[in-house]
């Protein structure tokens, strides 16, 4: 008994915790501040990349900021199938859209860890230190331009917050919080290695002087601040460490081949390793949106070998407007060929399985193995078929097909030049330099050369631009939101009457349905800006949700 | 309330026998008598009655000495009589001393209980305990354990997440008072501590006690906040000493009961796709249909059989017992084929032995290996009974030639996609819809070759010491040793082009095998005196309880991913070697140090009074070293009514034979919500990685902190206040109890969502409390006529669960969307202040416009728009009752148990049928009451009008009335006579055959309302497609050598 009462020593209970270490102890030297600052890009990563979180959201970001465009369609299997996108094209979500809510939190999460850099060693006094606070800062304000381009006065999270720290929105609204950004990257740009060259292939997978001063110009811009703009974007120009790939290699910047090209400003960087496991890396890998981007193919009468994935979700189409437009502009331009496909281009053309193209045309449009054989056809789509971000072989390693291993493009070097662009044609253009920039875009994409007005501007960034984030931002901004409206009223399906109606011969055509009601009319003034999700609102008291969404 | 009523009851009651009594009060001679009365070892006797019989208001009671005078008249007798004690009558005739030696009452002497650390008179409790005996587990088809006390007790709910084979269940005592997981009572086996009791055969058991309330369960600390169960299995005791040989078996064929909770007709599947506006007509001209109707329930289900063997031996004598036992379960659940199974074999050895008249030893050693293979079930992709409630009835079952496959199918047949199939063809692929669960046989197959088994040993040794009359020194060491290894082996599969679960390329493979040794050392003292009418009993302890676990897993995935794809290399010995692999370990420990006590004090048997007191401290990994220790009081006390003199002046033992009031309040601890450093916030030490080359791709590796740290975490504490009334009447033959109780649990632990703008998403904080009020009645009648005999038995609990308090950070906790995840619906669970705990949040179905057929939501908020905030309170899964009754009769050799149990006032969302994919197959009961044109009166709007409309799928519209009774068991039995089996030199046997779970009552139009719920924390009652209860024929036969 009484052995019993002693045998107990309290020691007993002191079990030690694997694999961490104490937070005093971190935080000291300029390895420390590598290693937070390398966590930083981590969390970085993958909130710019995967899908953790919420349900088959693919990059919610990327998503967010194109699917709202007049540029884009919601497309893929039918009407609510992946109803998320369908929300979000159709202006019929709400502030619990699953792609809102992630994108509105992984920004805080991203400047969270860039404020865990910041607050530790915004003291420090070695290069390695300064570096890295500049770092995490050009990060942190990127978050914050695109807070303030999604929601306007997004709150401001300029240091750690406590656990019980309810940010109001930031009481210099959006076009403060732009300039507020814009202001920070032009201080951190001092501290930031430059990219060495236009070879450095490192040099454009993290934040360097000349993502601060893309960020910064993209920020005055959106602020409305023409001359801030001019002379950041301008140091881009400059610098002289960017440049366009020539017009045959257009097509590279959205394939793994282009990773860090010469063209690129800011990529995710994402490389296959055998260093982590298949499931750790498909948390950094954009493989579910090279599943969405790619087309339907188990619709297709045979599976076209070029494509990187079996079967793709379909879920991205170009409207027929947008489309046309840009055929008429570009006409056969390497850039619209790498972008979408005409019906010939795409039923007669393309190669759909070895030795598909040694057939006469009159084989050709008899073969049974090329045409959309499901009767449904390909719902959302209409004649001209998406190709820009479609997923060719070298997109997927060889491991699985169904894992990309592409980086993610944030900025290229043609965005800096077509905001330049901007700027010279509404502010001036004294040195030519915004007409040079114009006519650089033009004539590398293999399009007709024009003078440099807005309009001009416009329609070019539009058409190099397609599917990269700045459609939608910027028909807010320009408040040309006319075409918006016809989001989600008549939805076509494209379908073989080889197929449908049993035809002798090939015939691609386009049926219509509206599924949201005939006449729907989508677009409305509240949804220049998203809702805060209905998970901050929740949260965070001081939260002043925006207009017509209260 | 019903306690009062009672009570009155019993005063009508009697005034009348007084009244009945009185009246025979006659004047006769006195004479003056005396003596003592003791007991069998010559104790006197205090406090026993001495009464005349025919004439009560004659009589006196013994003093201290156990002395007594009375007068009475000549030619009479006295009646002596003592709780506990075999009443005497003896007739005076010419004795002027009569001395009295009171035999003890063996059937009443039976009537202990186990209580922690100790064994209590069950009259001499003053807490709340629940016991159940172990006829109860005789019989009975289930295998587990928890299952078999599934109505049996008032008070104790019993979870059944799933009927497929070898499914554990989940024990409830006295609701919910946790808003995590953990909301399990602690088990104790034979005094040993273990995680579940799913080892344990139901035969095995002798007695189940459930401490409910808190004072009982105080005891036991931080742990007991949930409930304590105190099992204990047999010893061969209670065989007196006799051996004998006992072979049990039982055959048990089980089957899917309900095969048409959805769609399984091809003209109602079409019809219905119709209404839903689906272009079916086109499809069923293209793929030129030929009138196949497939039932999906009949083609994947069949009947099977589980075998049940059991063989005891046991013996003894005065001096120990022994008992042994083999117990063999091979249990095949109803999917075709042999991949829902469990088998168990288990060895029980106890015994224990009278060394020395001051020394007795004794052992419980239990060693069970189990093996369980199972399906999936409850996921929203990738899962059996997802599948086959989904897919339609169109399509058949096999393919047998590429030509029939749908073209998506074929053209991954053609890409040499792995396409399943077995002997009698392919797996179809349904060319109408496109749900992700695909084919129910390639979500049974894709893992098939996946089972975990499981070898525990646990076992007791324990010395009693009696230095002296009234102190027994404890001092018992338990240890359980777990061995548990698992494999998977899952192939690549194309069963629909479904994003999420209609396919895969990938191998992968996985293999854990983990060890626990966990040991428990307990030394306790009780030491028991009566002085008089004074009964004092004090007990003291200490326990240390260490638990060491080392775990290893490894696993890989590939399209490439084996050297070879035989059954015999499907090892991760044949991973290729150019794979990456997944590997860990981290051996754990974890420990704690506790002290207890108990006093109690009773008076005369009339008045009982505890104190129980436990301090307990837990290791670093749980708490925080300046909160590492907690300290458990409680106080309770009793009123034996029945033993006041104007009770037992008054009435006559034969009708109200006892009657007591008890009352306790205490407090206890869940220390189950803490785990892994909660209270901490350290550095996750390179555990980040990014790669700062395009080329190389070369890794780099960051810290960063693992969250926001809270060192003030404590356990979650719960305060109960009991009462309690027991009764037994008419002798014994009604027996009553109810208790009402009321439970406050503080201190939930409760992950505060933080502002999103913070960038870390939570943080932990004892934040919440839930108060669980309830009312328990136990009403039992027995009773015996002639060769006829017979019992009822029932239990009724009310219960009602509220969040009494939430930190206003944590606002309102929501928990995952849709019930599973993968889904899009909006409906979901919440944690609010107010509210039952997790209840269905979700949009308000007011009906169907009968004019247009349109669903009617209802707008909570008025703003003309259905929205989020219209999103409100539309039902809760936890019951409001549940109840049992056990019937029993015997007559001749004969035996019958009718046992029936159910739930009252829970809700089940059925998230099968959904919005989207018209195609998609779904509950029958959508098809047959939805709005058309010739019915207008319908429940349920126009399937067009909502065929995406997640405000209507979100709705109470598929929310339902998930109350049931169940009848659990329908058993009859027949002994052979004596006269028949002593010439065949058997002391017993019995058949007996039996049918379990046949009959359900129930509104709820899905497959089975019992097992219709996930088992994450916030999704009860959410039914994603669930393993029913499958309907039992069980036939056996016990035989005793």
């Amino acid at each position: 008994m009484s052995l019993g009462f002693v045998a107990c020593n309290q020691d007993l209970l002191e079990i030690p915790q694997k694999g961490v270490t104490t937070i005093d102890n971190f935080y000291q030297t300029d390895e420390d501040a590598e290693s937070a600052l390398t966590a930083m890009y981590a969390n970085w990563a993958a909130g710019m990349m995967t899908t953790v979180g919420a349900p088959g959201n693919f990059i919610p970001w990327y998503a967010l900021f194109n699917l709202c465009g007049d540029d884009f369609r919601s497309a893929g299997k039918q009407y609510g199938a992946s109803d998320f996108y369908g929300e979000l094209n159709e202006f019929r979500y709400d502030s619990q859209n699953t792609v809102v809510e992630p994108v509105y939190s992984r920004y805080y999460s991203m400047i969270y860890y860039a404020n865990l850099v910041i607050d530790h060693f915004k003291d420090g006094t070695s290069a390695t230190m300064k570096r890295c606070v500049a770092e995490a800062r050009t990060l942190r304000a990127y978050c914050h331009m695109m807070l303030a381009i999604g929601w306007g006065a997004a709150p401001l999270a300029d240091h750690l917050l406590g656990a019980n720290e309810n940010l109001p929105n930031y009481e210099g609204g959006q076009k403060g919080l732009l300039e507020w950004a814009a202001k920070e990257c032009e201080e951190a740009a001092a501290d930031l290695d430059e990219r060495k060259s236009t070879a450095d292939k490192d040099g454009a997978v993290k934040f360097t002087k000349g993502v601060a001063w893309t960020v910064a110009g993209k920020a005055y811009l959106f602020a409305g601040n023409y001359a801030k703009a001019r002379e950041n974007l301008k140091k881009v120009i400059d610098s002289g460490k960017y440049a366009l790939v020539p017009t045959e290699r257009w097509a590279e910047n959205f394939h793994a081949s282009g990773d860090g090209n010469e063209e690129k400003i800011l990529d995710v960087n994402f490389v296959y390793t055998t260093a982590r496991t298949n499931n750790q890396l498909s948390l950094r890998s954009k493989w579910q949106q090279l599943n969405s981007w790619c087309w339907r193919t188990d619709r297709l009468a045979s599976f076209p070998s070029w494509i990187g994935i079996a079967v793709g979700w379909g879920c991205c189409a170009i409207p027929y407007e947008f489309a046309q437009e840009f055929l008429e502009n570009d006409g056969d331009s390497p850039r619209r060929k790498a972008s979408f496909l005409t019906p010939d281009e795409f039923m007669y053309e393309m190669e759909w399985y070895a030795g598909s193209q040694e057939l006469s045309q009159e084989e050709k449009e008899k073969d049974p193995k090329r045409g959309i054989i499901n009767t449904d056809g390909l719902y959302g789509n209409n004649i001209y078929m998406p190709l820009k971000n479609m997923p060719i072989k070298e997109d997927v390693t060889n491991n699985s097909r169904t894992f990309g291993y592409t980086n993610q493009l944030v900025f290229r070097y043609a965005e800096v030049l077509l905001m330049y662009a901007e700027v010279a044609a509404v502010d001036g253009d004294a040195d030519g330099l915004g007409l040079k920039c114009l006519n650089d875009i033009q004539r590398r994409a293999g399009a007709p050369v024009t003078a440099l007005t807005l309009d001009n501007v416009k329609k070019e960034k539009g058409f190099e631009m397609w599917l990269e984030c700045c459609r939608w931002p910027d028909q807010i901004r320009w408040g040309d939101t006319e075409k918006l409206k016809n989001h989600g009223n008549k939805i076509p399906s494209l379908k073989d009457a080889y197929f449908t109606d049993g035809e002798a011969t090939h015939r691609l055509y386009v049926t219509y349905s509206y599924p949201n009601g005939e006449g729907y009319s989508a677009f409305q003034e509240k949804h220049k800006l998203f809702p805060y999700p209905y998970s901050a609102m929740q949260t965070n008291p001081n939260l002043q949700q925006n207009p017509g969404w209260e | 309330m019903k306690g009062n009523s009672f009570l009155k009851t019993i005063k009508i009651l009697a005034i009348f026998v007084l009244a009945g009594l009185c009246s025979s009060n006659a004047f006769a001679q006195n004479r003056s008598i005396s003596g003592t009365v003791v007991d069998n070892q010559g104790i006197p006797v205090i406090g026993a009655s001495v009464i005349v019989v025919g004439n009560s208001t004659i009589g006196t009671i013994t003093d201290l000495d156990g002395k007594y005078t009375l007068s009475v008249p000549s030619g009479s007798s006295i009646s002596v009589s003592f709780i506990g004690y075999e009443t005497q009558v003896i007739a005076v005739g010419n004795q002027s001393v009569i001395n009295v030696i009171l035999s003890e009452d063996s059937e009443f002497l039976e009537e202990t209980v186990v209580v922690g650390y100790g064994v209590q008179k069950k009259s001499d409790l003053t807490g709340s305990v629940a016991s159940v005996n172990g006829d109860d587990f005789l019989s009975r088809s289930t295998t587990n354990a928890a299952a078999a006390i599934q109505g049996k007790a008032a008070g104790v709910q019993i979870l059944n997440m799933s009927g497929a084979p070898g499914q554990g269940s989940s024990i409830r005592v006295r609701g919910y008072s946790s808003n995590g997981g953990n909301l399990g009572p602690l088990l104790i086996v034979d005094g040993l501590k273990v995680n579940n009791i799913d080892y344990l055969d139901p035969e095995m058991i002798e007695s189940m006690e459930i401490l409910k309330d808190a004072a009982s369960a105080a005891i036991y600390g931080a742990e007991a906040g949930n409930g304590v169960v105190l099992i204990t299995t047999k010893s061969g005791a209670s065989n007196n000493g006799k051996s004998s040989i006992t072979y049990g078996l039982k055959m048990t064929n089980q089957f899917m009961g309900k095969v048409d909770a959805y769609i399984t007709d091809a003209q109602e599947y079409i019809d219905y796709v119709r209404m839903k506006g689906g272009q079916i007509d086109a499809l069923l001209e293209q793929y030129h249909y030929d009138g196949t109707s497939t039932n999906w329930f009949k083609e994947t289900f069949e009947p099977s059989w589980t075998k049940q063997h059991t063989l005891t031996i046991q013996g003894g004598n005065n001096n120990g017992h022994y008992l042994t036992s083999f117990n063999y379960v091979d249990d095949n659940g109803m999917v075709k084929g042999d991949y829902d199974t469990y088998n168990r074999l288990g060895v029980t050895i106890n015994a224990d032995y009278n060394i020395y008249k001051w020394l007795t030893l004794g052992t419980n050693l239990s060693v069970t290996n189990t093996k369980t293979k199972s399906v999936s079930q409850q996921s929203n992709f990738s899962s059996v009974f997802g599948a086959v409630c989904q897919i339609d009835p169109l399509t058949p079952f096999y393919y047998t030639d590429p030509s029939q496959f749908k073209p998506e199918m074929l053209n991954a047949y053609n890409r040499g996609e792995h396409i399943m199939r077995d002997e009698n063809g392919w797996y179809a692929t349904s060319k109408y819809s496109d749900s992700p669960n695909g084919h129910p046989f390639i979500q049974r197959d894709r893992n098939k070759n996946q089972y975990g088994s499981n070898l525990r040993i646990n076992g007791t040794i324990y010395a009693n010491i009696t230095p002296f009359k009234g102190l027994v020194i404890t001092s018992r060491f338990g240890s359980r040793i777990t061995q548990s290894n698992s494999h998977n082996f899952t192939e690549p599969y194309w069963g629909t082009s479904a994003s999420n679960g209609g396919f895969s390329t990938n191998y992968s493979i996985s293999a854990n095998v983990n060890t626990g040794m966990y040991y428990q050392w307990e030394n306790f003292a009780n030491y028991n005196v009566d002085l008089g009418k004074h009964s004092i009993g004090a007990m003291a302890g200490m326990s240390y309880i260490n638990q060491t676990n080392d775990n290893a897993s490894i696993s890989a995935n590939d399209p490439d991913l084996m050297t070879g794809y035989e059954p015999n290399m499907q090892y991760i010995n044949y991973i290729k070697s150019n794979i990456m692999k997944t590997v860990s370990n981290s051996p754990s420990r974890s420990a704690s140090i506790s002290y207890f006590g108990r006093l109690t004090y009773s008076y005369d048997n009339r008045y009982n009074l505890q104190a129980n007191f436990r301090a307990d401290a837990f290791d670093s990994s749980k708490l925080a070293k300046r909160s590492r220790w907690g300290y458990f009081p409680s106080f309770s006390a009793g009123w034996t009514i029945s033993n006041e003199s104007f009770v037992r002046d008054n009435i006559s033992r034969n009708v109200l034979s006892f009657l007591k009031l008890r009352a306790s309040w205490g407090r206890n601890g869940n220390i189950n919500v803490l785990n892994n450093y909660p209270y901490d916030a350290t550095l996750s030490l390179n555990s980040a990685w990014f790669q700062y080359h395009v080329e190389d791709g070369e890794l780099s590796l960051g810290s960063a902190p693992n969250g926001i740290a809270n060192p003030d975490l404590k356990w979650e504490t719960s305060d109960q206040v009991d009462v309690g009334l027991d009764a037994r009447l008419f002798n014994n033959r009604l027996t009553f109890a109810a208790d009402w109780y009321i439970k406050d649990t503080k201190g939930l632990l409760v992950s505060i969502p933080l502002p999103v703008e913070v960038g870390v998403s939570s943080v932990m904080k004892n934040a919440g409390s839930i108060r669980n009020t309830g009312f328990e009645f136990e009403l039992g009648w027995k009773d015996v006529i002639g060769e006829f005999s017979y019992g009822i038995n029932g239990n009724l609990s009310f219960l009602k669960n509220k969040v009494t308090y939430l930190d206003e950070l944590a606002g309102r906790i929501t928990a995952s969307r849709g019930g599973v995840s993968g889904t899009d619906n909006p409906i979901h669970t919440v944690f609010e202040e107010g509210q039952p705990i997790w209840y269905f949040e979700g949009y308000r179905f007011l009906g169907v416009d009968s004019a247009t057929g349109a669903a009617k939501i209802d707008d909570v908020n008025k703003d003309g728009v259905i929205s989020e905030a219209d999103m409100t309170y539309i039902g809760s899964a936890f019951p409001d009752a549940t109840y049992g009754i056990t019937l029993t009769a015997a007559w001749k050799g004969f035996d019958l148990t009718v046992f029936g149990t159910g739930t009252v006032g829970n809700d089940i969302f059925n998230c099968v049928s959904r919005a989207g994919d018209p195609f998609r197959n779904g509950l029958r009961y959508f098809y047959k009451n939805s709005w058309s044109e010739s019915n207008k009166n319908a429940k349920l709007p126009d399937p067009r009008q909502v065929v995406t409309d997640w405000h209507f799928f979100g709705s109470s519209a598929c929310l339902f009335d998930g109350s049931f009774f169940k009848i659990k068991q329908m058993q009859l039995g027949y002994s052979l006579p004596r006269t028949i089996l002593q010439k065949v030199r058997l002391s017993n046997l019995r058949l007996f055959v039996s049918l379990d779970d046949m009959i359900t009552f129930t509104k709820y139009p899905g497959l089975d309302p019992e097992t219709a719920t996930t088992t994450a924390t916030g999704g009860m009652g959410f039914d994603a497609g669930s393993y029913p209860t499958m309907k039992k024929v069980l036939f056996g036969v016990t035989v005793t050598l």
